[in-house]
């Protein structure tokens, strides 16, 4: 039998498609922790010093805020969306720490805080599900009603510092682990059951797969989806709090990094950008692997630049990867 | 001609080679026969009509003559030469064009756009011209006797124009062969002399027409030639002399259908299901049906005819504008969700759009609509779920039984058992059925009418919609004939014949025509 | 159209008046935009003294050149079924990289601004090739692109930079009849952009690709070739923005072009191109441009807090998207 099939060109045509389509299986799959063992390769050459318990500690606490961004937007993308307005919600977030600590009111900063997540949640989700907007258009135009209402809030005075109790969020530690991270872990936790677990994550990666077909089996398409932009809207609240505490002063371009980066990680991680496939698990991966290209820049000592480069370039080559999957998929 | 095909094929006249020629052609698709050693030719200057079943392989056909799928074996030749690949551009440039059923053209341009769209006529500096394209194109709808303006967009034009725009484009690039599938189904009354007119003006000018139809009396008078599809294979070609309208239903059904279907029971008297005075704006008018317990009501009628869009606004998909909808006495939500709920389920038409999560195991297929039954407190039991599939993959005997496998992996037949195993394991009381049988092989087909006959007899009531009318012939107690968004007959099944659905689904009850919309002014 | 007055009557049911309906409905997006303009222009000119002034206007209109220029390559773009996330950075790494090369004074300065445009028509080519050839999803690959760029411009400099040529400033500011050359000069790039979409077959190319690559593809046009120009066009119109911003401010500024991504995206969407590509006219988005120039002239004039001009914009967007219903829903 094996023997028939490889005389046969037709099907060592095939075979060799197979193999192609395989490859970019696995590579959109496992693109991120390939690449983050072999930046752990360079780092243990060319940089030993990435591995001083400092630096670790940092690259975690990092990974950690960015990977609670990311939770959020995995769930966004997996229905088949994306939200661009995740850094402007950060920002604003901390700039209502710096307020707090200004004014002392910790009780009011945080009904503000939850009234930001869901106030963004909403309009995202309202716009998308009830108006039909494309998500990158809703989303878009909210990062900019969200950064001209910080504006507009603040007067512009953003810069200030957090209250010590958020840099102990932040940056503090319980028993030797960092809060941020504890924080992360229970989220991603959190996350993973959720859609793995529960008739809600079904019911997202159904709404991400088909739409239409999720709608015929009586699934709440649109509150599923609304969902999603809450889920974003409040990690990147949370982040945008926990990012303030561990940098400590907040100025207006806090956060401005995490659209592309929180993409970016997604789209490494292996959640495809057409919805319904990849997960949390990854997508943190994905997380890890930025925090750590950065982070090796930096202790390389390159140039500040090479770090938009890199982000970018990871944007990029990933999408590219998933477009090439997509395209043997659609023609099998 | 040098061919070795004698079989039941028409002698061609001496004096012309077949413009199209196809030999001995076989597609399968996963396993599953859709064209079985298929003959074929195709005369200049005839009309040539597909007549055949649902499934009887007549898409299939078209596909394979326009290039866009490639046959497992065999061979077509065009006007004389031999074509080893063809695809749809080869297919183009060899002057082969199909008039689809969902017609391919750009609602934002215009009709003289769309009909050059590939090759735009230019002007002394190169630039388009519309000047010309509106001329051009203005000649051409003279030809077919038509006279819309050509600056018209044609996002704004009714259906028969857009017709005639999609033949006028096949007119501009000038094909030989013209593939119209289905081309009557959206007509009636003027419009449909006039389509008439248009295939025999070009029957005249020396080009070749396939004409696919499921109206008999259009397919006699209109074909030179026809050829009987079924299951697959070409039955026969002959002369529409030769033929009569016993004959091609004969030869299209053949004899053994009748035992293909199982034997029905009386239906309880009880009614379950009610409707009153349904209407979606624009699209079904004033519909009123009743169903009872165990009874299985058929839904026929053309492309356009409503069918879809009842069984649509049936569970809230389309928004209903007035009428009622009751179950059991009690009025029907509107949401698909909450009719689950409640008991009311429908399986769409289109599987591959609207039935299935292509990419997903066939365990998470199965399971979306009954997550609620999978849950233990919070969270989903996948001791549950692996019962739960288990029973499902047995109960409605899906294969390859494998949990995990992509549902895209499996045929026709089978991703429909598991989207009507994902509604039917609810114990549904109303079953709305749209096309259920479309693209499933035979050996599925009769799984799926057995198991709609057991869901009647555990005391559902089912609604089935078809374009198949012998599967409503023989599955249904009744059977509801559906005209331009209205019920137009409602048959029992003693009254039921093939004749008399098509008639009542072609012909308007009052023959006086939709009144024009006149401008008030 | 004038030449169907000449012909026999069409078809009855197609008179003069159903003419016009379908012409309005065709164009509402069009005149609803340029109502809006025509009510802005009227209120600003009521209540402020010096919007009505001809040097307040000639001002405005060369403060659209740089959203116009960038809004007509997104046109095709967006035209064609794509979106473009990167022409603010093409802008800004356009004009800087301009700036350093005009500072060296090696080349001749129309020369370094040919290049100039060469290299964002290249990038453009670069964004469209990656798109067409690897099925990249167009608003992430273009936003990564967007990444990579923000760090070349970060590159090149990180403070204010280079010295322009005083022949190359007159560019911005010589004037004919006291009208800016520069207007005169955007009003012919308007004119040209308007010619390619309606009258060349690249142009009428562009709305069927977008409308429905299927179609096209079944017409004979060559899809990708068609998507990989509009980006092309895309990335130039960009550049030539970036110059146009360098003129205007003499340095190369680190901070330039800030937004224009967003904003050329806006304009396009507020004067009726559909986000799905196929539908829109340069008319509609001529309008837009001159909407938004104005009202930001406004914003000047009344001496509107920086603060709550952003937040203005955005509820502006918002409020044109929602009601812009898109009939791709489902």
């Amino acid at each position: 039998m094996t023997e028939a099939l490889e005389t046969r060109p037709a099907n060592l045509d095939r075979r060799r498609m197979d193999r192609a389509a395989y490859a970019f299986d696995w590579l959109s799959r496992y693109a991120a922790f390939s690449a983050i063992i072999v930046c752990l390769m360079i780092a243990t050459v060319f940089a030993p010093a990435f591995f001083n318990f400092g630096n670790l500690r940092a690259v975690l606490i990092q990974t950690a805020i960015l990977g609670i961004v990311v939770l959020g937007q995995t769930t966004v993308v997996i229905g088949r969306g994306l939200d661009m307005s995740v850094a402007a919600t950060m920002t604003f977030a901390a700039v209502l720490v710096s307020q707090a600590s200004l004014s002392g009111d910790y009780g009011l900063m945080i009904l503000q805080c939850l009234a930001l997540a869901i106030a963004a949640g909403v309009a995202n989700g309202l716009l998308i599900v009830w108006r039909g907007v494309p998500p990158f258009v809703a989303t878009f135009a909210m990062l900019i009603v969200i950064d001209g209402a910080r504006l507009a809030y603040s007067r512009g005075q953003s810069a200030g510092s957090a209250p010590d109790w958020v840099i102990g969020l932040g940056a503090g530690s319980v028993s030797g682990i960092p809060i941020a991270i504890i924080l992360w872990l229970a989220l991603l936790a959190l996350f993973f059951i959720a859609l793995n677990f529960t008739s809600w994550g079904r019911w997202l990666y159904a709404v991400g797969t088909n739409r239409v077909a999720a709608r015929h089996a009586g699934i709440p398409v649109k509150i599923v989806i609304m969902s999603t932009y809450l889920a974003t809207g409040a990690m990147a609240t949370l982040a945008g709090v926990l990012l303030s505490g561990y940098v400590g002063y907040i100025d207006n371009t806090l956060g401005a990094n995490y659209n592309l980066n929180s993409m970016a990680a997604v789209i490494v991680g292996g959640v495809a950008f057409t919805g319904g496939r990849g997960g949390v698990l990854g997508a943190s991966m994905g997380a890890l692997l930025l925090t750590i290209m950065v982070n090796l820049l930096v202790v390389l000592r390159f140039e500040l630049f090479w770090q938009q480069i890199v982000q970018g370039s990871v944007l990029v080559i990933a999408v590219v990867i998933q477009g090439l999957r997509q395209r043997r998929a659609d023609r099998t | 001609m040098t061919s070795g095909n004698e079989k039941n094929c028409k002698a061609a006249p001496i004096d012309q080679a077949p413009l199209l020629q196809l030999r001995g052609v076989n597609k399968t698709f996963s396993g599953v026969t859709a064209l079985n050693h298929v003959d074929f030719d195709l005369m200049p200057g005839e009309v040539h009509a597909l007549a055949g079943e649902n499934g009887a392989g007549k898409s299939t056909f078209i596909k394979i003559i326009s290039g866009a799928y490639t046959p497992d074996t065999g061979e077509i030749e065009i006007a004389g030469e031999h074509v080893r690949a063809l695809t749809t551009h080869r297919a183009q440039q060899l002057g082969i064009a199909v008039v689809y059923q969902e017609f391919n053209l750009l609602p934002d341009l215009t009709i003289a756009e769309n009909m050059f769209i590939g090759q735009l006529p230019g002007d002394r500096f190169g630039s388009y011209s519309p000047r010309r394209a509106y001329e051009a194109s203005r000649q051409i709808l003279a030809q077919l006797g038509s006279s819309i303006d050509p600056n018209r967009l044609v996002g704004e034009l009714s259906v028969a124009e857009q017709q005639m725009v999609e033949i006028g484009k096949a007119l501009a690039m000038n094909f030989r062969i013209i593939i119209m599938d289905e081309p009557s189904t959206v007509l009636a009354g003027e419009e449909l002399d006039q389509l008439h007119r248009v295939v025999r003006r070009l029957r005249d000018d020396g080009r070749s027409v396939i004409y696919i139809s499921h109206r008999l009396d259009e397919v006699l008078s209109l074909a030179d030639r026809i050829t009987v599809f079924k299951d697959g294979e070409r039955i026969r070609t002959a002369d529409a002399e030769e033929w009569d309208h016993d004959s091609l239903i004969h030869a299209m059904i053949g004899r053994d259908l009748v035992d293909f279907f199982p034997d029905r029971a009386a239906p309880g008297e009880k009614e379950l299901f009610r409707v009153d005075g349904l209407t979606v704006t624009g699209k079904i008018f004033d519909v009123s049906i009743s169903v009872s317990r165990g009874e299985i009501v058929g839904i026929a009628g053309l492309g356009g005819s409503g069918k879809t869009t009842l069984c649509r606004a049936l569970v809230g998909l389309e928004t209903r504008s007035d009428g009622t909808v009751e179950m059991d006495g009690d009025p029907v939500p509107a949401s698909p969700r909450q009719c689950a709920a409640a008991g009311l389920v429908m399986v769409p038409e289109d599987r591959k759009l609207q039935g299935i999560f292509a990419g997903r195991s066939l365990a998470f297929n199965l399971t979306i609509s009954a997550l609620d039954r999978l849950k233990t407190a919070f969270f989903l039991s996948f001791a549950r779920e692996t019962r739960f599939v288990g029973r499902s993959m047995v109960d409605f005997d899906i294969r390859p039984a494998n949990p995990a496998l992509d549902i895209a992996k499996l045929s026709g037949g089978n991703q429909q058992k598991v989207v009507l195993a994902r509604w039917l394991s609810r114990d549904p009381k109303v079953v709305v059925l749209d096309e259920p049988t479309r693209g499933v092989d035979v050996g599925a087909k009769a799984e799926i009418y057995a198991l709609i006959e057991k869901l009647a007899e555990s005391g559902a009531a089912i609604l089935i919609a078809s374009s198949d009318v012998t599967e409503l012939l023989g599955v249904c107690d009744r059977i509801l004939v559906f005209h331009q968004g209205r019920l137009v007959e409602d048959l029992t099944r003693k009254q039921a014949s093939e004749e008399a659905i098509i008639r009542a689904a072609t012909i308007a009850p009052e023959p006086g025509r939709k009144p024009v919309l006149e401008a008030a002014c | 159209m004038a030449t169907t007055e000449q012909q026999q009557p069409i078809s009855q049911s197609w008179r003069d008046a159903d003419r016009w309906v379908s012409w309005a409905r065709r164009q509402a997006a069009v005149l609803i935009i340029y109502g809006l303009t025509a009510i802005v222009t009227v209120v600003a000119a009521v209540y402020s003294p010096t919007f009505w002034t001809f040097s307040n206007i000639t001002d405005v209109l060369r403060q659209s050149i740089v959203l116009g220029l960038v809004t007509i390559g997104q046109l095709f773009v967006m035209l064609a079924g794509g979106i473009d996330m990167s022409v603010g950075m093409i802008a800004r790494v356009v004009g800087l990289a301009t700036a350093v090369v005009l500072t060296w004074d090696i080349l001749p300065p129309y020369l370094v601004l040919t290049l100039g445009l060469a290299a964002g028509a290249a990038i453009g080519l670069a964004n469209g090739a990656l798109v067409t050839r690897f099925s990249a999803q167009p608003f992430i690959l273009t936003l990564g692109m967007m990444g990579i760029l923000y760090g070349a411009a970060l590159a090149i400099t990180d403070g204010p930079t280079g010295l322009i040529p005083f022949s190359l400033l007159q560019i911005y500011e010589m004037r004919l009849w006291g009208v800016p050359l520069a207007v005169f000069a955007m009003a012919l790039i308007w004119m040209i952009a308007w010619w390619i979409l309606a009258r060349t077959r690249f142009g009428r190319s562009v709305y069927a690709v977008g409308g429905s690559p299927t179609v096209a593809r079944l017409s004979g046009l060559n899809g990708e070739r068609v998507v990989m120009f509009s980006y092309m066009i895309s990335g130039l119109m960009a550049a030539a923005a970036g110059i146009f911003l360098l003129t205007r401010s003499g340095v190369g500024n680190p901070n330039m072009a800030l937004g224009l991504e967003f904003r050329s995206i806006v304009a396009a969407a507020i004067g009726g191109v559909s986000l799905y590509g196929g539908r829109g006219s340069l008319v509609g988005v001529l309008g837009a441009v001159l909407l938004i120039s104005i009202i930001s002239n406004v914003f000047d004039l009344f001496q509107i807090s920086p603060y709550f001009r952003d937040l203005a914009l955005g509820l502006i967007v918002v409020l044109a998207v929602a009601i812009n219903r898109s009939e791709k829903n489902v």
